[in-house]
């Protein structure tokens, strides 16, 4: 098949898919993963999602958008759309990226040098419309004729698209083919940032035209804004919960574990990403094994959303962003600590420690902290007892994208790593040229429809290659591996895309933290606490 | 004829400049806009910019003075502008014919330079040798600008994945370049030329006794267009790349007091935004809907 899209086929009246994902034409996977299926890459989407739907764009559907009834109802949304993008534009609306982006949309001179820094793009085997300047060309059009009313000389400077709602539809879509990396941007000579674009577009959809994934928005921000977590739990919930944790620690480790709660004055308020404490407990009970054993003063909150360190605002809506970045701040204030330490969470560091920084004046500009210099500082202060031949099994690191490209966090782990894991192993590249989980921005906890099939085949497939290159030499099952992920997404994703390709079955890859290989090192601790087993 | 290509030169030149601060200008006047870095940051210091790291690999990091390395800056950019790191790392095939059109016009506009410096310091004794450096950099300005940009036209026309990003400007820009370039060289090598020196003076005191070539004169007055140009395309990012860099990609600083001041005037923008959730009562500033429950709003509206 041809996988070359024109810009212009994006405002094609039918609604067949512009794009045709097979799995022949996707990057070959490591031999040992090669199962030489043929046919489409994806599950075909139920009939009731296609007649209601708008999935134009791949043959993959992520956001579910109800398909207008009438030919009046698709211009309202196109009017609607139209006045999202102006007001995008606009500093009164968008002052938080204006200036980043308008030097995108005038300065990006389509050399592509981006593409190949492009894991979905190149995984997908060079699919045009996941080539990050196409949605980025496409608005840019869209803003020359349509914002600064270019008429006939800008189709003759920047190109013509026509606006209509099919377009507008394959564009939300498109905004949710990207994972936020911002490895493009890394790349471009120029400095133009089209990941930043797919996020700015992302906005005029929620904030102007109220659509958005509902894991992100009905699920995400707005439950964590009123019953303090993503994952529902109320501060009653989150307090149930830990304690548990705390015995099943205890228990585990042969140590009494206390989590402390809400201590005024405490030196370090650590927020963590309340989905570990549901779906690996280990995590939060790990760190609350190091922090007292190393005898930091420490708290959690059970304030709402003070013990939630989420904030999927980040990835598709500024207003959401801010209200859960200055809820995490003021929880912060009232507790008087010293610095607040964000837990295994890569989002969570970059949006409070990096995207909040300039909106967090007065009293609520505390200082953040990453846990991998914490757990750093504690580890090489010798302050607890490690034995390295406790992990004495292969070890990887993933990079998360927000704590490492976007942060700047690079090194701490490591050195946690070198101490305590003799036969860890950097993934190719690594540090701050990295490839996403392929559930970044989000991806990792939406699978409506077939998203969760391009999520595994499409955008997870470079990090797959990566994890098998990493372990090459030791795939046979009977060697336990560790891919060390410090992050909850990245983790949801690992954790999705091993299933789907049976990565722990056939070759016994495990994913997890990095607290978890730490307390597994820790003398005064009952041995194998990490269980070899598949969650 | 001659006057003309004067005039034009002095018009092109004169709409470059007026038109570089018009960008300069409309960018450094943005908001301020939350922080967005890429790392590595260079202005970090070499040690730390070498694995890409931040300041936030120390965990104490706000209690400790931060210092700027402008050295490592520097150094970082200077690979920038005149190697093409960018392009070299991840797009070879393009920097084959990007470098050269690149380098060439860094030649031309040092050749120009040259030349003007030999017209002021005309009756000093190392004024042959600017005369001399005019004639090897515009020549070689001249050919490798003509090969880069002959090189850009037939990319952005024969290779697929440029075309479907090519605006019919973008083939005028560059093969703008390339004509230009021609007529100037074979103007040059065809036509009888006064010596440099009175070719030079001539055209910048708009002499009108001063007579060259037609084609070079053609060729002189479209490069005087295309320079005028630039500033209004987006071959204006040498401009823009000041700020990609600075204000975007490398600018991990800490709030000052008058960035607070700044922010603080953004913070009382009125957004418009139509979305349920958002809120906006057609009363709320930006800072009011940021701390507005979206649960309340949302109830309130339906």
């Amino acid at each position: 098949m041809s996988n070359f899209t024109r810009i212009s086929d994006a405002s094609s009246p039918g609604r067949e898919p512009i794009a045709d994902l097979d799995e022949n034409d996707l990057t070959p996977l490591p031999a040992a993963l090669n199962k030489g299926r043929q046919g489409p890459a994806l599950t075909p989407l139920g009939v009731q999602s296609v007649d209601r739907c708008e999935c134009g764009l791949d043959g993959a559907c992520a956001l579910n958008i109800a398909r207008p009834k009438s030919r009046e109802e698709e211009d309202v949304l196109v009017a609607s759309f139209l006045s999202g993008l102006e007001k995008l534009f606009s500093k009164e609306n968008n002052w938080t990226f204006l200036q980043p982006l308008l030097l995108t949309m005038e300065h990006c001179t389509g050399c592509q040098t981006c593409s190949n820094s492009c894991h979905i793009y190149e995984s997908s085997g060079r699919q045009e419309i996941y080539r990050p300047t196409f949605r980025t060309e496409i608005l840019r059009r869209l803003y020359f004729k349509h914002v600064k009313h270019g008429g006939l000389v800008s189709a003759w400077q920047h190109g013509n698209i026509e606006l209509n709602w099919p377009l507008v539809a394959r564009l939300a879509e498109l905004s949710y083919r990207c994972n936020l990396c911002r490895r493009c941007a890394q790349a471009c000579p120029i400095g133009a940032d089209n990941g930043l674009v797919a996020r700015e577009l992302r906005k005029i959809f929620s904030q102007e035209m109220g659509i958005s994934p509902k894991e992100l928005h009905d699920k995400g921000s707005m439950l964590q804004l009123k019953s303090g977590s993503t994952t529902g739990m109320n501060p009653a919930g989150v307090l149930d919960n830990m304690n548990f944790v705390d015995e099943e620690m205890s228990e585990k480790t042969g140590l009494e574990i206390h989590t402390p709660w809400d201590v005024e004055g405490a030196d370090f308020l650590v927020i963590h990403n309340a989905g570990e404490m549901l779906a690996w407990p280990e995590n939060p009970g790990a760190f609350s094994v190091i922090l007292n054993a190393a005898g930091v003063k420490w708290t959690l909150s059970s304030e709402l959303s003070g013990y939630d360190a989420v904030n999927y605002g980040l990835w598709y809506d500024d207003a959401q962003f801010s209200r859960v970045a200055l809820k995490h701040l003021e929880v912060a204030r009232k507790l008087k600590v010293k610095a607040i330490v964000v837990g295994e969470c890569g989002h969570a560091h970059k949006a409070l420690g990096v995207i909040a920084n300039r909106i967090a004046l007065g009293d609520l500009d505390i200082p953040v902290v990453s846990s991998m210099t914490l757990l750093r500082d504690i580890v090489l202060s010798g302050k607890l007892s490690l034995d390295s031949s406790r992990n004495d099994f292969p070890i990887t690191l993933h990079d998360p994208c927000n704590m490492v490209r976007l942060m700047g966090i690079v090194e701490p782990q490591r050195e946690i790593l070198r101490m305590i894991a003799p036969r860890f192993r950097e993934m190719e590249p690594h540090g701050v040229d990295n490839y996403c989980c392929g559930g970044g921005s989000g991806f990792a906890i939406m699978s409506p429809n077939n998203f969760g099939d391009w999520r595994s085949q499409v955008s997870g497939r470079k990090k797959l290659e990566q994890v098998m290159d990493a372990f090459s030499g030791s795939l046979d099952p009977a060697i336990s591996k560790y891919v060390c992920a410090p992050c909850s997404n990245c983790k949801g994703q690992l954790r999705d895309l091993f299933t789907y390709w049976g990565i722990w079955e056939k070759h016994r890859i495990l994913y997890g933290g990095l607290v978890e290989l730490i307390v597994n090192a820790m003398t005064d601790v009952n041995p194998g606490f990490i269980d070899w087993q598949w969650r | 004829m001659t006057l003309i290509t004067s005039f034009a030169i002095y018009t092109g030149l004169a709409f470059f400049l007026a038109g570089s601060l018009w960008r300069v200008f409309q960018y450094s006047r943005m908001p301020v806009h939350l922080r967005w870095e890429i790392y590595p940051v260079p202005g970090e210091g070499a040690k730390r910019a070498a694995h890409g790291g931040s300041y936030f690999e120390d965990e104490d990091w706000w209690k400790t003075p931060r210092h700027a390395h402008p050295l490592n800056e520097i150094k970082a950019m200077l690979a920038e502008i005149f190697m093409l790191r960018g392009v070299w790392k991840l797009n070879r095939s393009l920097w084959w014919v990007s470098y050269p059109f690149h380098i060439g016009l860094y030649l031309l506009i040092a050749g120009c330079l040259f030349s003007a410096s030999g017209i002021v310091f005309a009756n000093y004794p190392f004024a042959p040798a600017l005369f001399l450096a005019t004639r090897v950099f515009a020549w070689a300005g001249l050919a490798l600008t003509l090969g880069g940009s002959a090189g850009l036209l037939l990319r952005r026309i024969f290779d697929k994945q440029l075309r479907n990003y090519t605006a019919p400007s973008h083939l005028v820009n560059v093969g703008g370049f390339a004509l230009s370039c021609s007529l100037i060289l074979v103007g040059a090598i065809s036509g009888t030329m006064p010596p440099l020196k009175d070719s030079v003076f001539g055209l910048l005191a708009m002499h009108s006794a001063l007579r060259l070539p037609l084609i070079l004169n053609l060729g002189l007055l479209l490069g005087s267009a295309m320079t005028g140009y630039i500033p209004f395309t987006h071959m204006a990012h040498f401009i823009a790349k000041y700020f990609t860099y600075h204000s975007v990609r490398w600018d991990d600083a800490q709030k000052s007091k008058s960035m607070e001041v700044h922010i603080a005037e953004c913070l009382a923008y009125h957004p418009t935004w139509s979305a349920l959730h958002i809120g906006q009562n057609g009363t709320k500033s930006w800072a009011e809907v940021a701390t507005s429950s979206p649960i309340a709003t949302e109830r309130n509206q339906q």
